[in-house]
């Protein structure tokens, strides 16, 4: 039980120790279940599209086929692999499409509760790959009409500060920025939200519709800084130009979980409402990607 | 809330000391308090003019910590000399036979001077920062100006380059407390060496904040003064920021304040300060700090600082887990506890300033040891590394420390302990709030020893007999009975506060090891020990590393002990936050406590969660009260545990036998192929199936043991083929229907049982025989294939089960753990406890 008090032989032990490690065969934990376990054989769409060194790309084998994909897509506005009576009940969206990268399903679920409620930070990097994939299916799907397609900011939905105090980070806001960084989009926390509403997990789909009602709103100050920041780099003509800019400015929300799209609209309707106030010539195209897709 | 606190420097004694705070305006109240006298005499009831000097409790290191009112709370390296001056001037005094006044006593008593760290820092970096002022400074600066320098240098170090390029000056806000009540105004800082800290510090006043009212200079000479606050104005030098209002004054002998006073506070100050110690000020509305007079701080009364310390006794909690104890406590409790955090801050303030309970970051920094190397060639500073960090709840060390940014306290690293998640998660600023050790409370009370329950008092007051009459009372077999005695002649001295001896007395023998055989009867031994820590008034934990075994010792101890008070803990338990005289809890619960068991016994300390596991031997240690009695117990003690023993660091009494008086069964070495080449080959060796034949013709159960998960199932199919009319089935801990496939096994459903080690121990199926396969293999240890073996013959009806190993070599755990059942099995024959003088058993050793 007792460890030998002798710091030399403490030195000893800790160095050969080092040493064993480096020479026996590396059984690196998997990054979604911690396991020491053999890797498994990525899919060629993963290994080509994510970086060498993405976590996705070490999941054991378990958890690489527990990993629901979205591989097929039924409504081409959310991404829901299924028919999709919500987009079809909405007429006015405020974002263009949404995309998701996996299905909401009990294994999505635990690593989710995981990392948001558990607070385990580790599962960030597997989670932003899984997000990373379904940012590449949606810039690969505009790219085929657009090539000159530019993403002026990524834009991670905000929790409230209450529930940021509690937890010490936001979901949306970890994952976007891993985003951010890889694929180098500037991540911009325009949104702000006014209230702390019930867990939207305990909530019915009309309750759920019905909370999101003004619940986010666009930070103005943060808003005009960033349209400075684009009339400063020449993304947009200066509102005494006389001109159309001829570009569109394209954000892309961020978000854990897509249930109903009720936040992402009322996230989207709050840029909508700031944008317009402060540049009402601007054309906005908002985009959303999400981790799971239930 | 933000946890941030509040930083200070503080000079008492002479000598200066950097704390933190979750209320300054408590510590500023606490720091007058003491000035006065006032602190503690309510409590104890023996500092009414004591109330500076060092605690009496010489003789109780605990107390000391955070009790010795100007001391720094804990003990560690730099501080040494510091309590023996302490000592020294104490005992001059009492030499003296003077009666210590604290009033009109010498110079350096008359006021205590406070630098404050404007910034709340994040806890983490200010416990770091504390740390490192101990290590570094501790009780060596006496001039102010150096220990004022010398405080920025560790929070600098502390923090690094997170809060540094604002201007070095105005760090740090000077506090004077006592002289009369206007020496609490908080100064200007002012410029460092500017003047206004040598000399007279009596002069100058400032009150920051929105001041309404009116003011009164009035000190001993020094000052004099009158102001009216109201409008702009200045008095001496000049006011800026957010001092609002007129302060006219004259006086003689005043210095100028050079400096500014920066709007750091955005409180209402509103009412009359007046000379003498009479004054009152009231901070109201929100301020990053700002401080209350005595008066304010009645509201949180003496009883409720009690209480709220009594409901966290013995308890190690986060934040939001005290706030859940609390909550589920008596009325005073639950009051704070819906409050919110601007009622519980306060209160847990003046409870630690008190030693009632111990405030600590949850991840604590630990100062990097010098490799032994690095010790012989460097000079003393370049040595100091980065401090790491440990999660003081579990004991991980910075390897399991994972670092993100953090929106509660801002910082962008600030660490979060991985290896206990599941607790809640533990993080560098969050706070971990220890309850005091029961000794401390007793104290404290002045009284008797809270924690037994009056009933079990009397009910056990009759029962304290003899070691003998205790074991016999149990109806043990002569070997538990033996075993028994020795732990409780261990045990008694350690069970009552009075007989205990101080702390390094009794750490040559910290801890006893029951060493007793599979099918021994563990349980029942342990209870004459409950029943003595019982007697004595203490609590007594059992810990477990498995939840079935928490849930079946609950009825068990409950039938024995009627009269106590039984709290079963798991995750999930219904009884999370109660409080009872025994404790029955799976080990990874054993985080939640702190210093709150007299009795500590820990089953199975070689099963899984605790094997090389350094996580469950801290909680297993830090649970028990200093000097308590630890009693460990094991069938197959790990081999460093072993050694201890032989050395004599460890108690230990050997309990050779199984309750039924016969030998153990010694197992069969017999050779095979791997499994690995059986499944490819599909083919069973002989020696095997005929061995399988024959036990299941004798009517025995079989387990067959294999090292891999993936071999269970084509195994049984294997033996499916090659034994058809018999039913096999096959489980591990992939297995969801484990639970069913055991039952069926014990009842006779299935026969043979193809299994991994899950069911190495915990599981009796009478009438069983147990094959191991692989036994050479690396999972398979000396203990691992001790406890496979004890699976066999455990009931009286059938004592003598077969065990065989099959292993294509002959490996030193097999070897190891034949001997170890030998010699179990020689020493119950010397000691006579076997039923048969000579037992005949039934085979020859291969």
């Amino acid at each position: 039980m007792q460890m030998s008090r002798n710091p030399i032989i403490q030195s000893i032990r800790r160095f050969a120790g080092v040493l064993g490690d480096l020479l026996s065969e590396s059984h690196a934990p998997c990054p979604l279940c911690q396991m020491p376990a053999r890797r498994s054989d990525p899919d060629p769409f993963l290994r080509t599209s994510l970086p060498r060194d993405a976590r996705l790309l070490q999941l054991c084998r378990n958890c690489s086929a527990a990993v629901p994909w979205i591989t097929h897509i039924a409504c081409a506005v959310c991404g829901r692999p299924d028919p999709c009576p919500d987009c079809r009940r909405r007429s006015d969206a405020h974002f263009i499409i949404s995309r998701s990268a996996v299905r909401y399903d009990d294994s999505v679920r635990e690593w989710l509760a995981l990392f948001k409620y558990r607070g385990d930070e580790r599962l960030v990097h597997p989670l932003a790959d899984m997000l990373d994939v379904a940012y590449i299916r949606l810039d690969r799907e505009l790219r085929s009409r657009r090539p000159t397609l530019r993403w002026d900011a990524v834009i991670p939905v905000p929790v409230s500060s209450d529930r940021l105090m509690e937890r010490g980070f936001n979901q949306a806001e970890r994952i976007a920025s891993q985003l951010s960084a890889r694929r180098g989009i500037p991540m911009a926390e325009l949104l702000v939200r006014t209230r702390h509403s019930e867990k939207k997990s305990l909530q019915s789909r009309l309750a759920r519709l019905k909370s999101v009602d003004g619940l986010f709103t666009a930070d103005p100050e943060v808003v005009a800084l960033f349209i400075s920041n684009c009339l400063s780099r020449g993304l947009i003509p200066s509102p005494n130009h006389r001109s159309v800019p001829r570009h569109p400015i394209r954000l892309l929300i961020v978000d854990d979980i897509y249930t109903t799209g009720s936040t992402i609209e009322a996230c989207a309707a709050a840029l909508h409402q700031a944008f317009g106030s402060q540049a009402p010539r601007l054309q906005l195209d908002i985009y959303a990607i999400t981790l799971a897709r239930s | 809330m933000k946890m941030k606190v509040q930083l200070y420097l503080v000079r008492a004694r002479g000598s200066w000391s950097v704390r933190w705070t979750l209320a300054m305006e408590v510590d500023l109240a606490y720091w007058e308090r003491v000035l006065a006298g006032k602190e503690w005499c309510e409590v104890s009831g023996e500092r009414n003019d004591g109330g500076l000097l060092g605690s009496d409790r010489q003789g109780d290191g605990r107390d000391k910590e955070g009790r010795s009112d100007l001391m720094v709370r804990e003990g560690a390296g730099g501080e040494k000399g510091e309590r023996s001056e302490v000592g020294t001037s104490e005992g001059d005094r009492r030499q003296k036979g003077s009666r210590i006044d604290t009033r009109t006593g010498e110079e350096e008593r008359a006021e205590i001077v406070l630098h404050v760290w404007r910034t709340l820092l994040p806890l983490g970096l200010a416990e770091e920062a504390a740390a490192r002022w101990k290590t570094e400074n501790g009780g060596r600066i006496a001039e102010e100006l150096a220990a004022v320098r010398a405080f920025r240098k560790v929070v600098q170090a502390a923090v690094g380059f997170e809060i540094r390029g604002k201007g070095e000056e105005n760090w740090t806000e000077r506090v004077v407390v006592g002289g009369g009540g206007l020496r609490r105004g908080l100064r200007g800082a002012g410029r460092l060496g500017q003047g206004h800290i040598r000399g007279n510090e009596r002069e100058q006043v400032q009150v920051q904040g929105l001041v309404q009212g009116q003011v009164q200079v009035q000190g001993q000479g020094e000052a004099q003064g009158q102001g009216q606050v109201q409008g702009q104005g200045q008095v001496q030098g000049q006011v800026q920021g957010l001092v609002q209002g007129q302060v006219q004054g004259q006086g003689q002998g005043q210095r100028q304040v050079q400096g500014r006073v920066q709007g750091q506070v955005q409180g209402l100050v509103q009412g009359q300060v007046q000379g003498q110690g009479q004054g009152q000020v009231q901070v109201q509305g929100q301020s990053e700090w700002g401080y209350f007079e005595g008066e304010n701080y009645r509201v949180i009364d003496d009883g409720l600082v009690q209480a709220i310390a009594d409901r966290l006794q013995g308890r190690a909690a986060l934040l939001s887990e005290a706030q859940e104890l609390l909550a589920a406590g008596p009325p005073a409790c639950r009051a704070v506890a819906a409050g919110g955090w601007s009622a519980l801050a306060p209160a847990l303030q003046w409870a630690a300033l008190r030693g009632l309970v111990r405030l600590r970051c949850a991840v604590a920094p630990q100062q990097p040891a010098a490799s032994p190397l690095g010790r012989l060639l460097l000079p003393a500073p370049m040595r100091r590394g980065r401090w790491l960090r440990r999660c003081m709840r579990c004991g991980s060390g910075e390897a399991r420390m994972n670092r993100t940014a953090c929106a509660a306290c801002g910082s962008s690293a600030c660490a979060y302990c991985e290896a206990c998640l599941t607790m809640g998660r533990s993080r560098e600023c969050g706070l971990l709030i220890l309850g005091g050790g029961m000794a401390g409370l007793a104290d404290a009370q002045g009284a008797a020893m809270p924690g037994a329950a009056p009933a079990v008092a009397a009910a056990s007051a009759h029962s304290v007999h003899a070691p003998t009459a205790v074991a016999a009372r149990w109806g043990l077999s002569p070997a538990q009975q033996a075993a028994a005695e020795a732990a409780l002649r261990y045990a008694r001295p350690r069970l009552t506060t009075a007989s205990r001896q101080p702390l390094t007395n009794v750490a040559s023998q910290l801890q006893f090891l029951i060493w007793a055989v599979t099918g021994a009867g563990k349980t029942e031994m342990v209870f004459p020990l409950i029943e003595a820590a019982l007697a004595a008034g203490g609590r007594a934990l059992i810990a477990t590393p498995r939840r079935d075994v928490v849930l079946e010792l609950d009825p068990r101890i409950r039938r024995a002990f009627p009269a106590a008070d039984v709290v079963t803990l798991y995750g999930g338990s219904e009884q999370r936050w109660e409080d009872g005289d025994i404790t029955i809890a799976t080990t990874h619960q054993l985080f939640r406590f702190q210093e709150r068991f007299d009795l500590v016994i820990i089953d199975e300390l070689d099963a899984f969660p605790y094997h090389g596991d350094e996580r469950l031997h801290y909680a297993a240690a830090k649970v028990g009260v200093p000097g308590g009695a630890i009693i460990l117990l094991s069938a197959t003690p790990p081999r460093a545990m072993q050694r201890d023993v032989r050395r004599g660091k460890v108690g230990c009494a050997r309990v050779p036998v199984r309750f039924h008086r016969h030998p153990l069964p010694v197992p069969l070495q017999t050779r095979m192929p791997r499994v690995s080449e059986l499944l490819t080959k599909r083919k069973l060796p002989r020696p095997l199936l005929a061995r399988l034949a024959a036990s299941l013709t004798r009517g025995a159960q079989c387990f067959v043991f294999v090292q891999q998960i993936r071999h269970a199932e084509p195994l049984a199919q294997l033996l499916r083929a090659a034994l058809p009319d018999i039913s096999i089935g096959a489980t591990s801990s992939k297995d969801a229907e484990r639970a069913q496939r055991v039952q069926a096994f014990r009842n006779r459903e299935i026969r043979v049982l193809v299994t991994t080690t899950i069911l190495e121990r915990g599981v009796t199926v009478p009438f069983s025989d147990v094959f191991i396969l692989d036994a050479d293999g690396k999972l398979f240890d000396e203990s691992s294939l001790v406890q496979m073996a004890g699976r066999a013959g455990r009931s009286a009806d059938d004592p003598n089960g077969r065990v065989y190993f099959f292993a294509s070599t002959s490996s030193q755990s097999q070897r190891r753990a034949i001997a170890q059942i030998r010699s179990m099995n020689r020493e119950a024959k010397r000691n006579g406890y076997l039923l048969q003088p000579n037992p005949t058993t039934h085979r020859q050793e291969g």
